[in-house]
């Protein structure tokens, strides 16, 4: 955050000064906030007793799936349109998690899409991407 | 006050129609849909319906555009309950004691108060709108740059409450929401800051992407990480729900001083439910017997966020109907459906089109109470949708992210931001920083510097000419002395709960 708050001041800092005078005053804010939030982490940490079993650290797994999966996803869709990309989307996402029943599967993801048309194309005329296919 | 009730009684009559009684039940269903969906807002409904409107009468179609302002407002409390994502931007506050209430088993019981209390927050305003739209808009008018400023000021200094005890945290969230608002264009130079050559942020963060990013993609990866943890507990079924819709008055004073708090932001022009619901949160929890519980599924708070948020459409029809002037995107496309009826607002309006004037209000009761039963229906399906597993819902909530934010301006380019405010807010929670004042800063950064900077123009970029007119206009006075009640009361509080 100290770092980010860093960069972000040094940029805000490029921009002429009429206009920069609000973020400029926030990223500087930002960066003593940051500061003071980095020393009372370490003073919290030099006050604690050692620890007798290493913490557990959160797996990265599953955010990196997600955001993985989210960007092949978005990027599917300007090829091969949003339905055919979405069916994919969540028939892998779905298989990949553990559900491998195909019946499950494909109810779920038919009722989904049927609700997306039904509801932003036919109702509200949304126009979703088109693919090479529909 | 002998025409208001004369007006009453004819509004009343005109309500005896049961096709304008069929389009408040058929406007408050799409209302619900559109309000329940993450990505479509209520000024989205509003909009969609206007054309429609043209074949009918105005009262017909001011109660049909009034029912879905109504409903969708509302309706936005059952996915921020239920799948933690707000529906529209008035729901975000509803998040912070809603989703807890399910996690907790309480589901029914969630949307049984925060459906209960939007209809009361509805109609209180609509009382307010009944007999106090000339004082009312008075106070509007006196609102200014300075008064403003200082508004958006009170809202940032209900950060602290947000921040569950780690105020350098909460500030922190807070600083980098008011940052991300200033990305985009200055309000007065127009020169772009931070957007990195990317046209869809010129005109500044999309707020609905960012709250679909930042609870959605946060939630599901919480979910798949843990699903034992994030399970719904408990049954959640909408049964024996009139009880718990009963439940809703013993929150009699909540309800009183979120009304008030909703209606008062309503009638200033721009302000927004949002804010309004995060103040009328904030005062709830400062005046609580049990804080603490707020943010774990406290009902006191789920009530003051849902009351105020339903207030503010009463108070945004004020200056709309009075003067011209709409409160929020909401009424500034209502105001375009009165236009197109023939109506002119302002001070002539309840007395030259009364008929249609009070069947309008009047018709706001209605779908105030249409909502209660059609929301409860809708609600039910909900809740079974969230007990299933995590392996389906997750994915299932990152499709509807996707299109939620795709279908505001049908942009690629807005549900890649999604995701990367997405990103933002996976970090934020895995390392224990609270999402809400991020949102607060968002909603009321660029109010803040747009005024702000107006102010300074105004007093010739003076600072000291500047706090000295905060000083020398009362209504600023009264919302500074307020800003500085609301931040000593929080530390008041904090200190009695350490």
């Amino acid at each position: 955050m100290l770092a980010l708050s860093i960069a972000l001041s040094i940029k805000a800092f490029t921009y002429p000064a009429e206009s920069a005078q609000f973020p400029r005053f926030l990223t500087v804010l930002q960066v003593l906030f940051s500061a003071g939030l980095l020393v009372r982490s370490i003073v919290g940490r030099r006050g604690e007793p050692p620890r007798d079993e290493p913490g557990r650290r959160p797996s990265l797994i599953a955010p990196l799936a997600v955001f993985s999966s989210l960007g092949l996803y978005i990027v599917c869709i300007q090829y091969l349109g949003y339905f055919v990309s979405t069916a994919l989307f969540l028939a892998i996402s779905m298989i990949y998690l553990g559900r491998h029943r195909p019946l499950v599967v494909f109810g779920a993801t038919a009722a989904f899409i049927l609700v997306v048309y039904s509801l932003f194309v036919l109702f509200i005329g949304v126009r979703l991407p088109r693919g090479m296919l529909f | 006050m002998e025409s208001i009730i004369l007006g009453i009684v004819q509004g009343s009559a005109t309500l005896l129609d049961p096709a304008i009684l069929a389009l408040i039940i058929g406007g408050t269903i799409f209302g619900i849909l559109i309000g329940a969906l993450p990505g479509l807002t209520s000024t989205m409904g509003v909009a969609l319906l206007v054309p429609v409107t043209f074949a009918m009468s105005a009262t017909q179609g001011l109660a049909l555009l009034g029912a879905i302002y109504c409903s969708s407002t509302y309706a936005g409390a059952i996915s921020a309950i239920l799948i933690n994502i707000p529906g529209t931007p008035a729901n975000c506050c509803t998040i912070l004691d809603g989703y807890p209430m399910t996690k907790n088993g309480e589901a029914s019981r969630a949307i049984a108060l925060a459906t209960v209390a939007s209809a009361i927050g509805g109609m209180a305003s609509t009382v307010a709108l009944l007999f106090l739209a000339p004082p009312l808009a008075e106070l509007a008018l006196r609102f200014g740059s300075q008064e403003y400023f200082l508004l958006a000021l009170f809202g940032v200094s209900v950060i602290a409450s947000l921040s569950n005890g780690n105020m350098l945290k909460g500030f922190i969230a807070g600083i980098l929401g008011l940052f991300l608002s200033s990305i985009g264009m200055h309000p007065i130079t127009g020169d772009l800051r931070f957007t990195m050559g990317i046209p869809e942020l010129y005109n500044g963060l999309p707020l609905v992407v960012a709250l679909i990013g930042l609870y959605s993609v946060p939630e599901v990866i919480a979910t798949l990480r843990d699903p034992g943890a994030c399970a719904v507990g408990g049954v959640a079924e909408v049964r024996g729900v009139f009880g718990q819709m009963l439940e809703v008055f013993k929150y009699k004073v909540v309800m009183l001083r979120a009304s008030v708090i909703g209606t008062v932001v309503g009638i200033v022009p721009g302000a927004g439910s949002s804010i309004a619901s995060f103040i009328a949160y904030d005062d709830a929890k400062k005046n609580s017997k049990r804080p603490g519980d707020f943010g774990l599924g406290s009902a006191e708070g789920l009530i003051a966020s849902e009351t105020a948020n339903n207030a503010v459409v009463g108070g945004s029809l004020v200056p709309t109907l009075t003067l011209g002037i709409p409160g929020n995107s909401v009424s500034a496309v209502l105001l375009g459906g009165l236009l197109v009826h023939g109506l002119k607002p302002g001070p002539a309006l309840f007395a030259d089109d009364s008929g249609t004037v009070y069947g309008f209000i009047m018709s706001l009761f209605v779908a105030n109470l249409v909502f209660v039963p059609v929301g409860l229906l809708v609600a039910r399906f909900g809740v079974k949708f969230i007990k299933m597993p995590a392996t389906i819902l997750g994915p299932l909530v990152l499709g509807l992210a996707v299109i939620g934010s795709y279908a505001i301006n049908a942009s690629l380019a807005e549900v890649w931001i999604m995701v990367a405010i997405g990103f933002l807010g996976f970090l934020l929670k895995e390392f224990g920083m609270p999402r809400e004042p991020l949102v607060l800063g968002l909603v009321l950064g660029s109010m803040a510097e747009g005024e702000l900077s107006r102010s300074l123009a105004l007093v010739r970029n003076g600072v000291p000419e500047l706090l000295a007119s905060f000083v020398s206009r009362p209504l600023s006075l009264v919302i500074l002395a307020l800003t500085l009640l609301s931040v000593f009361k929080g530390a008041l509080s904090q200190r009695k709960r350490k």
